[in-house]
């Protein structure tokens, strides 16, 4: 029987991100201001009207800010600065980095037909990474629920098309694993929250009415305009008017409003569009997140060759730039081009030694390759630098359990079970059901699977190494019962379609068994025990 | 096979005398089949090495707009229509897929699954060509509506220039046998164009639409027609044409042996020599031909035919086995066939001796020295132009067959009298000509007694003239002069001292009327004929400052008369000012709603996507509810689904349709501009389309319009 195996907790990139350390407004800077404002040390100057909205507004107080504003606005509706301000205010508010907005939806990954080739040569397409690479195994390195092999963080984009769109359906969709529907939709309800957070007025700024062409050839308002409706009203087809407009205005000459024109193509889903704009922007003026958009544009067309060639531009241009260097990591280790990858994370921490995701996904690799020590010590960077979460005490914990430094294993898995959150409280027994398994407690490692699945019933490498326990009490039944629903949670999952396949041979069920090899070999190609068994039913079928 | 018993007519052949002596000991050999399990659309299919160090491989282009690749599973999914496919070799010791749509124009690199560039083609690409143009880099030309594009190997556009029609089929050529190679281009208007580099170089005029080009030896490229005519031209001349019922698919060559292989559509495939058109050995596919391509795998060629149906067979060209036999049988009856005709004659002529006078003064013979006239005459009062034939001696006309490429409705006409007691010694037979051509017109008229029963064939061949269609305007016919708004106005070159002789060679003129065309000033009338009677010409000439004035409205044809004009005395180089308001005002209306139309369109597909997006998602909304047997639910999603259906349904028809009005202004703006280039010769015709295409890229639109009026150096 194969267990899983250890599973890494990937470490959560978002919790460390915070949206106003994004927020780009220096267009406002007025540095004789802040001079004023320290030479007068004496009592508090208290500013008012529009100047009070402009000060909050750059100490990122945006909700007060936009209070401000309001009251403003209620005076003199015509205030155009006053407007623009509170614009900025609510988009700011709701703010995403196009870039690392990714999620795609069940529909954009299912009925898109962006992609030219189905299956390219493998290791030029996401869909087909080198099954060569020694990275893809899945007893040594597990996957996600998507069958990806397990990453050192959660980031977008690791859920790729996989099987049919029915599996896809069938698989079980919850809360916390959820797959939006389509992209629009899952940005769509964040849409209610947001106007209703912006108060009991209704909506700030009625697009159906708003002379969109005027407003939009505006260059004294229309930015602030654009991102209001494409980060806070999310009508990307209003948006991309505005932005066409704008950029029509300009002559075609400002790169800014290209590279929006290619944002609202990238969230309508046409990407030739979006990459014939970014192009010409590129043209106009080298920046980051031109190279990077373009590189994503080329990703979602499956096309990593492309992607890596943008990448490797953009760092032509800005040399040893963290943004390009993970995103050639990033799509080095979706190609299961592991090495390259950790070189190129490597190449990150050279630059920025305190990028949390290159020092996990470094980590993870060297855990994965047998190096636990080593491992362990980039996880304790990260603590270091102070950031303290149950997934990462966990991973010490494994670490450390790994390297046979038991006493620090149970002091950290202990934290870790302290702080845990319910989100990650599965993944954390279950990694306790391993230590247990381990150490020969099998009682207890199925008390602890049994834990895991109180907290998510979904959770299919519990389900497979219950199942495997329960095997081993001789209790069949049971176990081809918690094996089938593995199966049916993770359809991708090599251990549960191997070990019901071997119940299966066990119980003569051939034919069964026989298509249970087919899909674990689809997992995994390169398993020799399956390659056997496959090739020892061959001349029973051919018999028949 | 019925596609091999189809009879070829030779309609010439040039002199064989200088032809280099070429192994005729060769022959097809069929060597493996294959399919490709899809049907095939006609015309893609080429072959390309994928990878590096890879073999040459087919690719072709399914009926359900996918392209296939041999022998591999899975076909490349485009979103837009295909038209046409090549092979580029750009990449790194491979070729990339270059694919035309409706709308851009895909280099698809196999090897590492990326797109190396893709490129807007607004109005469409009909076909490639892959190579070095004149002292251009190598690129990739597209033949699209009215215009020719070229984009080197990272996208960049490198060649843009315009054209009388559509382009149908395009290849690399040194047809001037100059050492450098020259575009030649075939179009539905029957047109063969040849470009050097962006300069037109020459225009052939063939019979029917042009299907496909083919580059043979230096100085050397074969065609082939609509109506199944296959031939080549070397050095400029066209060599030889055969004419078949069956229409060509493709037209190959392997240069080294001298020899060409025809695939025709209905399944026939020849292997010819390139110099006289002689077939050294056939074979056929059984079903009808998409396409077919030719691979060179080490030193011999294959040619791979494909059939529509996706079967494919692979020929090979080798050594005869048996071809040596079969030639001499066939020479046994060409000379066995040669000797029954002398045989027949022979017989004729010894009834002839055995009869006597009586019996010769019964037969109704015709006097030895019966002549018939053949010539052009106008008729003023309804404007008509008509071949006369009249015979002399009052001999009855029986018939007359006029032999006429491209002039009249299946190359030929026959006149036969309604009632044979009504032929009459003189008849008109009405030209009504479309077009600015010359033509030869051969004329085969049976004349005979109407109780004769041999008729006397008198043959005779005139050629008309390029603008038959006007005639000098006489004095009591000025009601049909109507003076035309249009004109252009040049300077007199020193060249052109004699008007009257290009006159008499481009009109049907009386001689007596030739010698007024050299006065040093005055004004020409000529009045249209039929079809175009409405349209007058005339010529004036100032001499105080010395320039030339075209009055006509068809600016068509004015660019005829213009070239013709320069051809004729041999300028190379004339600018000219030009005013056709109609023209000018069309093309700024053009120019005018050409930008809002794209930002529409803009518009409507960023529409279209949203609703596609909103029925995608309901779909799987639907699916989801089925998966957990909520059917009610799943039921109101389906209803949904409906109406959203409908409504992008509705989006795409709008976009569709605001398209192709953007498309067709287009293809009437790229018209255009050829027009006007074509009222200059030369340099200053170039630069009009280069000041055009320039202008309207950097939206500078104001001074399209004058650059056409006043020529490139207005400016």
């Amino acid at each position: 029987m194969s267990l899983s195996p250890l599973r890494m907790l990937q470490v959560c990139n978002s919790s460390l991100w915070q949206p106003e350390l994004l927020d780009v407004s220096f267009v406002f800077l007025d540095p004789s201001f802040d001079s004023f404002l320290k030479m007068a040390d004496g009592p508090v100057i208290e500013f008012t009207g529009f100047m009070k909205a402009f000060r909050l507004f750059r100490e990122n107080r945006l909700s007060e800010a936009e209070v401000v504003c309001t009251n403003l606005l209620r005076k003199n509706p015509l205030d155009q600065a006053t407007w623009a301000l509170k614009m900025q205010c609510l988009s700011d508010s709701t703010f995403v980095d196009e870039l690392d907005n990714e999620d795609m939806g069940l529909a954009e990954t299912f009925l898109e037909q962006n992609v030219i080739a189905t299956s390219a040569r493998p290791g030029t397409s996401f869909q087909r990474p080198k099954t060569t690479a020694k990275g893809m195994n899945p007893i040594m390195r597990p996957s996600t629920n998507a069958g990806r092999p397990l990453s050192g963080v959660v980031r977008p984009q690791t859920s790729f098309k996989a099987g049919s769109m029915d599996q896809a359906v069938r698989t079980a969709r919850t809360a916390k694993t959820a797959r939006a529907v389509s992209s629009t939709s899952a940005r769509n309800m964040r849409l209610g929250t947001a106007s209703m957070a912006a108060g009991a007025d209704g909506e700030f700024v009625n697009l159906a009415r708003l002379n969109i062409d005027k407003y939009a050839a505006d260059p004294q308002v229309n930015r602030q305009l654009f991102e209001y409706v494409f980060y806070y009203v999310n009508d990307i087809r209003v948006a991309h008017q505005i932005a066409g407009t704008a950029s029509k205005s300009a002559s075609f000459e400002d790169y800014y409003w290209k590279n929006q024109l290619a944002k609202c193509y990238l969230r309508l889903g046409m990407l030739n569009d979006a990459e014939k704009q970014l192009n010409s922007s590129l043209n106009q003026r080298k920046l980051i997140e031109s190279f990077a958009l373009l590189a994503k544009v080329q990703n979602r067309m499956d096309q990593p060759v492309a992607a890596l060639k943008t990448y490797a531009q953009g760092l032509e241009s800005f040399n040893e730039d963290v943004t390009m260097l993970t995103g050639i990591a990033r799509v080095q280790e979706a190609l299961g081009e592991y090495d390259l990858s950790v070189d190129m994370y490597k190449r990150v921490l050279d630059v920025q030694s305190n990028n949390i995701e290159a020092i996990a996904c470094v980590a993870t690799t060297h855990f994965y390759d047998g190096k636990p020590e080593i491992a362990l010590r980039y996880y304790r960077r990260i603590l270091q630098m102070g950031v303290s979460s149950a997934e990462l005490f966990m991973n010490i914990g494994l670490c450390c359990f790994a390297a046979q430094q038991f006493d620090f294993a149970v002091s950290s898995i202990l934290r870790a079970q302290s702080t845990m959150t319910e989100d990650v409280a599965a993944d954390i027994w279950y990694n306790i059901g391993q230590v247990m398994i381990d150490v020969g407690e099998l009682e207890y490692a199925a008390r602890a699977y049994s834990i895991a699945l109180t907290h998510d019933p979904d959770h299919s490498e519990s389900l497979v190494n219950l199942g495997i326990l329960k095997h081993r009490d001789g209790k069949i039944d049971e176990s081809r019962a918690m094996f089938s629903s593995a199966i049916a949670k993770n359809p991708l999952m090599f251990e549960g379609n191997y070990n019901l396949a071997l119940v299966c041979l066990a119980q003569g069920r051939y034919h069964e068994a026989k298509n249970l090899i087919g899909k674990a070999l689809e997992a995994f190609p390169d398993h020799e025990h399956c390659k056997r068994m496959y090739e020892n039913m061959k001349p029973l079928y051919e018999s028949v | 096979m019925d596609g091999d018993e189809t009879p070829e007519e030779q309609l010439e052949i040039g002199d064989s005398s200088q032809v280099p002596h070429f192994d005729d000991n060769v022959e097809l050999k069929s060597v493996f089949n294959f399919s490709l399990n899809q049907r095939i659309m006609e015309g893609c299919v080429v072959s390309a090495i994928l990878e590096p160090r890879g073999v040459e491989t087919i690719v072709a282009v399914s009926m359900t707009n996918k392209v296939i690749i041999k022998d591999v599973e899975s076909p490349l999914n485009i979103t837009e229509t295909i038209r046409c496919i090549a092979a580029a070799p750009i990449g790194d010791g491979y070729d990339c897929i270059v694919i035309g749509t409706d709308a851009s124009v895909i280099c698809y690199d196999v090897h590492n699954n990326l797109t190396v560039f893709r490129n807007d083609v607004p109005d469409g690409v009909n076909c490639f060509a892959y190579g070095k143009l004149g002292d251009l880099e190598e690129a990739i030309y597209c033949g699209g509506n009215c215009c020719i594009w070229g984009f080197d190997k990272t996208g960049a556009n490198t060649y843009w220039t315009v054209t009388g029609d559509q382009v149908t089929t395009m290849c690399l050529s040194d047809y001037d046998g100059d050492g450098e190679t020259e575009l030649v281009i075939g179009s539905p208007d029957f047109e063969i164009r040849v470009f050097k580099n962006d300069l037109m170089r020459a225009e052939l005029m063939e019979t029917d639409e042009i299907t496909s080009l083919a580059h043979v030896t230096n100085g050397c490229f074969a065609y082939s027609l609509n109506n199944g005519t296959i031939g080549t031209y070397v050095m400029k001349e066209r060599q030889w044409r055969i004419k078949s019922k069956s229409n060509v698919s493709k037209i190959f060559n392997i240069e080294e042996q001298g020899l060409m292989v025809v695939v025709w559509k209905q399944g026939k495939v020849d292997l010819r020599f390139a110099h006289n058109g002689e077939v050294l050995s056939r074979d056929s596919v059984p079903t009808p031909v998409a396409s077919a391509t030719c691979s060179r795998n080490a030193e011999d060629a294959t040619i791979t035919v494909v059939c529509l149906d996706g079967k494919a067979k692979t020929f090979k060209v080798q050594k005869a086995t048996s071809g040596a036999v079969d030639k001499t049988q066939q020479m046994i009856r060409e000379f066995g066939q040669k000797k029954h005709n002398l045989m027949m004659e022979l017989s004729n002529y010894e009834q002839e001796e055995q009869m006597t006078e009586a019996e010769k003064a019964g037969d109704f013979r015709i006097p030895a020295d019966t002549e018939v006239g053949v010539m052009f005459i106008v008729n003023c009062e309804v404007q008509l132009l008509s071949l006369r034939v009249e015979a002399t001696h009052n001999i009855p006309i029986r018939g007359v067959l006029i032999f006429a490429e491209g002039l009249f409705e299946g190359e030929s006409y026959i006149w036969i009298p309604p009632n044979e007691h009504q032929s009459r010694s003189a008849i008109d037979i009405p030209l009504v000509i479309d077009k600015d051509s010359t033509n030869d017109l051969h004329t085969k008229v049976f004349l005979g007694h109407v109780d004769s029963n041999k008729l006397m064939v008198m043959e005779n061949t005139r050629i008309l003239p390029l603008f038959c269609r006007f005639t000098p305007l006489k004095a009591e016919y000025s009601k049909f002069f109507i003076m035309p708004t249009g004109f252009i106005k040049f300077d007199i070159n020193t060249r052109a001292a004699k008007l009257s002789e290009w006159v008499s060679e481009s009109f049907t003129i009386d001689a007596s009327l030739l010698d007024m065309f050299d006065e040093p000033e005055g004004e020409f009338k000529f009045m249209g004929l039929r079809p175009k009677h409405e349209k007058s010409l005339m010529f004036k000439i100032t001499q105080s400052d010395k320039t030339f004035t075209i009055y006509h409205d068809d600016i068509e044809t004015m660019g005829a008369l213009v070239q013709s004009y320069a051809s004729f005395f041999q300028i190379q180089h004339m600018e000219c000012v030009a005013n056709f308001p109609d023209v000018f005002k069309e093309a700024e209306e053009i120019l005018e709603e050409l930008e809002p139309m794209t930002e529409v369109r803009d518009r409507l597909t960023a529409e279209l996507q949203e609703r596609q997006a909103a029925v995608k998602e309901i779909l799987i909304r639907a699916e989801d509810s089925i998966a957990i047997d909520d059917i009610p639910d799943a039921r109101k999603f389906y209803i949904r689904l409906k109406a959203n259906d409908a409504a992008a349904r509705q989006a795409a028809q709008l976009r569709w349709n605001n398209q192709e009005r953007c498309v067709k202004s287009l293809r009437r703006l790229n018209k255009i501009i050829e027009n006007c280039s074509r009222l200059r010769v030369g340099e200053p015709g170039r630069q009009i389309v280069v000041t055009c295409r320039a202008a309207i890229s950097e939206d500078n639109k104001q001074i399209v319009t004058k650059v056409l009026q006043y020529g490139a150096s207005s400016q």
